[in-house]
């Protein structure tokens, strides 16, 4: 019994330090406050706007204003949302290295497996955390605004945390093989970016073969795969869908559990790449 | 030794559970296509009894439309699987038939209905017509397609490319789309009414769902831009194919302004704000096409609205003559919403559908009884009368307890028809005249009447009717010689 508990424990050690050190960066603080201004200032951007209901009459339009809002607020969660999802989870580990901290905690009777979990679920935590503060103030407008509970919104922020999940899971891998946050910051942001255009595979793979080269035959294959295999980060578009879900739209509750285990999916794979990169290290 | 074996189990594991990623992914998309076809599945169920199901009028080289056919290959298999659905007045077409059990579920916005469409939409019977909507859907053939199923088929290339400008917004064109609307906005309050209406086009093609921008779009295209516009003299009009109807300039923004509604339906079917601007703003008011007014504000009525909805609904099936409905429409309203601030006038419009009805019927006896003889004629004659009789009273009713204008203009049209009938034209004319200033919506009726009854008794007509009857007789005859240069 003790074996699962101890295990359990030091992870649990290594998650919370790892969320304590991660909640104290600059950086982080700073992405955070720039979104809950963007946030709060996305109710004065639609304050002004106005609507003609008939001649000569002016009329500041809810619909428009709570539309704009939510847009805004989606975006906004988006953004800064996956710029905390990839800076942190490029930092936590290279910066343990650079600081030789790893060596200190790896020479205790933690395994390399146990302290990647502990800092993956640590991140998480952070992540996570951050996304409700900005969710939670992006409820509270909708609120005010709306009169009811917004809970759909509950869905879409779950949503989002699982495309990050997938974002910051790859990163994580990428950065296991650095020294420094820089270059896995670049390659999350790249992930990030590339994960969206993942589309882009399909029309690469229908456009090959028109010069019967085999090297544009092959060209095509090799997308068909790549299409297959990488994320697809566009499906969780659903997030932004449901917050203008209407009452016939089709049940979302199959579509919501197949993307869960999709991002659990991906989140596996990366942080198998991780440990794999993380013990080759020499330390 | 140890390294490569490890390296190359790890290497089996990462592939493995990419593989598993790839077939989540499938299941994913599959869900997600199966999403965008019961979406078309309503919009086109929506718009087939409206006729908003084929592009009558195709640009140029543009390929050929598959909507109605992929309808039928969906409604064919539909049609044995869904159950009867409740009976409705709206149930059969013009021509008194039948419509389809999808349509009449999707138009009865039967919510247990629908989460049976999505199981036939996603499982296998449907199958062969969903792959046929992805094929079309790529290849663009599908006119009353929604944007909304894949924003990036609007952008894409003629051979259907997904990568298009929205992903250069990386899925953030919604919120391009609110940046333009601001500028919108902006260009408003600065009076630039024509800056805007590219940019409100931006912003639907950016976001189509901005329902707002529809919504305002047309409204400049049938208000603002037409307010200081000359009215086309009806000779000078030309002909519309699309639309069936004869169009000046002011004419033709309104048409434009109905396109942009009805394109904003067709991406969102199920928003009764929509149609409320096409059957009151526009149909209603502008166009005063009061059956096409009435079937829109019906739709309105579908899914949630507000409750003047239901008034211009029932004024509109009132203009277009269906006093019945109007009737029922007002004795429902009144039945919902007996504490409104508005049941007096649901009370007041039920006396006048009355009233209407009563009017109508005795036309109807009086027409009868010239085409009969003996008692049978008398019969109709006298059933003229006290439907006359019925109808005075109500009108009676009106102007002396609440002193409604529009039953008083009916009071005394019935009035100037007694006298028109004993050939007292000096007192008709005289009558009418009076009554057409009593209320807005008897003034063209009495102006006509009054045209009518002075050629009759052959008097002198004012110089404005005398320009009435000129224009008249110069439309008639402009549409006849293009009718005859057409038919060449």
């Amino acid at each position: 019994m003790t074996a699962p508990v101890n295990f359990l424990s030091s992870v649990w050690t290594i998650a919370i330090y790892t969320w304590r050190e991660g909640i104290r960066k600059k950086v982080l603080i700073g992405f955070l406050i720039l979104s809950i201004l963007v946030l709060f200032g996305a109710q004065f951007m639609t304050a002004f706007l106005t609507v003609p209901r008939s001649a000569g009459e002016l009329e500041t339009s809810i619909d428009v204003q709570l539309k704009m809002v939510k847009d805004i607020c989606v975006t906004v969660i988006s953004i800064f949302g996956a710029l905390i999802a990839i800076f942190i989870s490029a930092s936590v580990v290279p910066s343990e290295i650079e600081n030789k901290v790893v060596y200190t905690v790896l020479s205790k009777p933690i395994r390399r497996f146990q302290y990647l979990i502990g800092k993956f679920l640590g991140v998480q935590f952070i992540i996570i955390v951050n996304l409700a503060l900005m969710a939670g103030l992006f409820f509270v407008a909708l609120w005010v605004k709306e009169g009811v509970l917004p809970t759909l919104l509950l869905w879409s922020a779950l949503l989002t945390y699982f495309e990050f999940l997938i974002v910051s899971s790859f990163t994580f891998a990428v950065s296991c093989a650095c020294t420094s946050a820089v270059v896995p910051t670049i390659l999350g942001l790249f992930i990030y970016i590339t994960g969206n255009l993942t589309e882009y595979l399909k029309d690469v793979e229908r456009r090959s073969g028109q010069t019967a080269l085999w090297l544009d035959e092959w060209t095509g294959k090799l997308a068909r795969w790549l299409y297959l295999t990488l994320p697809n980060l566009k499906h969780f578009s659903l997030k932004t869908q449901i917050l203008f879900l209407e009452p016939n739209d089709p049940p979302r509750d199959v579509q919501m559990m197949a993307l869960v285990i999709y991002a659990l999916v991906y989140a596996l794979a990366g942080y198998i790449i991780a440990y794999w990169v993380f013990r080759r290290r020499e330390m | 030794m140890k390294r490569p074996a490890s390296n190359l189990i790890f290497s089996l594991v990462v592939v493995g559970v990419l593989c598993l990623g790839a077939f989540q992914g499938r299941r994913v998309a599959d869900l997600r296509e199966s999403d965008a076809f019961y979406r078309w599945i309503l919009t086109a169920a929506k718009l087939a009894p409206l006729g908003e199901l084929e592009d009558l009028t195709p640009e140029p080289n543009a390929p050929d439309m598959k909507d109605d056919e992929l309808f039928e290959a969906v409604v064919a298999v539909t049609e044995n699987l869904l159950p009867e659905p409740a009976a409705t007045d709206e149930d059969r077409d013009g021509e008194g038939g039948l419509y389809p059990k999808l349509v009449r579920h999707v138009y009865n916005d039967d919510q247990a209905a629908d989460v049976l469409i999505w199981k036939l939409a996603s499982g296998d019977s449907l199958e062969a017509a969903r792959k046929e909507f992805l094929d079309y859907r790529g290849k663009g053939q599908l006119f009353s397609l929604g944007t909304q199923f894949d924003p990036a088929a609007m952008y894409a290339s003629k051979e259907g490319s997904p990568v298009s400008l929205s992903n250069l917004f990386l899925g953030f064109r919604i919120m391009a789309a609110n940046l333009v609307w601001l500028k919108v906005d902006q260009f408003y309050h600065q009076g630039m009414l024509h800056r805007m209406l590219p940019l409100m086009d931006v912003c639907v093609r950016l976001d189509p769902h901005f329902v707002d921008a529809y919504k305002v779009g047309a409204w400049y295209l049938a208000y603002n831009i037409t307010a200081h516009m000359l009215g086309t003299p009806e000779p000078l009009k030309w002909w519309d194919e699309k639309h069936s109807a004869w169009v000046g300039e002011k004419e033709e923004y309104y048409y434009r302004g109905v396109d942009f509604l009805l394109d904003g339906i067709r991406k969102n079917p199920r928003d009764s704000s929509l149609y409320f601007d096409l059957g009151y703003m526009i149909y209603f008011i502008k166009l005063r096409d009061y059956a096409n007014a009435a079937r829109y504000l019906g739709n309105a009525l579908q899914y949630e609205h507000e409750i003047f909805v239901r008034r211009m609904y029932n004024h509109a099936l009132m203009r277009s003559g269906q006093y019945e409905k109007s009737l029922a429409g007002w004795q429902d309203y009144l039945e919902k919403f007996p504490e409104a601030k508005t049941a007096d006038v649901a009370r007041r419009y039920i006396e006048i559908n009355q009233g209407l009805i009563f009017e109508r019927d005795a036309e109807e006896a009086k027409a009868r009884a010239l085409t009969l003889d003996g008692e049978e004629g008398k019969a109709a004659e006298e059933e003229a009368e006290r439907l006359y009789q019925e109808a005075t009273r109500v009108w009676e009713k009106l102007r002396d307890e609440e002193q409604e204008p529009y039953a008083i203009a009916r009071f005394n049209r019935a009035k100037a028809l007694k006298y028109w009938e004993q050939k007292r034209y000096h007192e008709a004319v005289a009558i009418l005249d009076m009554a057409r200033y009593d209320s807005n919506d008897f003034w063209d009726e009495a102006s006509n009447m009054i045209i009518a009854i002075k050629q009759e008794a052959d008097m002198p007509l004012t110089l404005s009717e005398k320009l009435a009857v000129k224009r008249q007789e110069e439309a008639e005859a402009a549409r006849k010689l293009r009718q005859q240069k057409s038919q060449e």
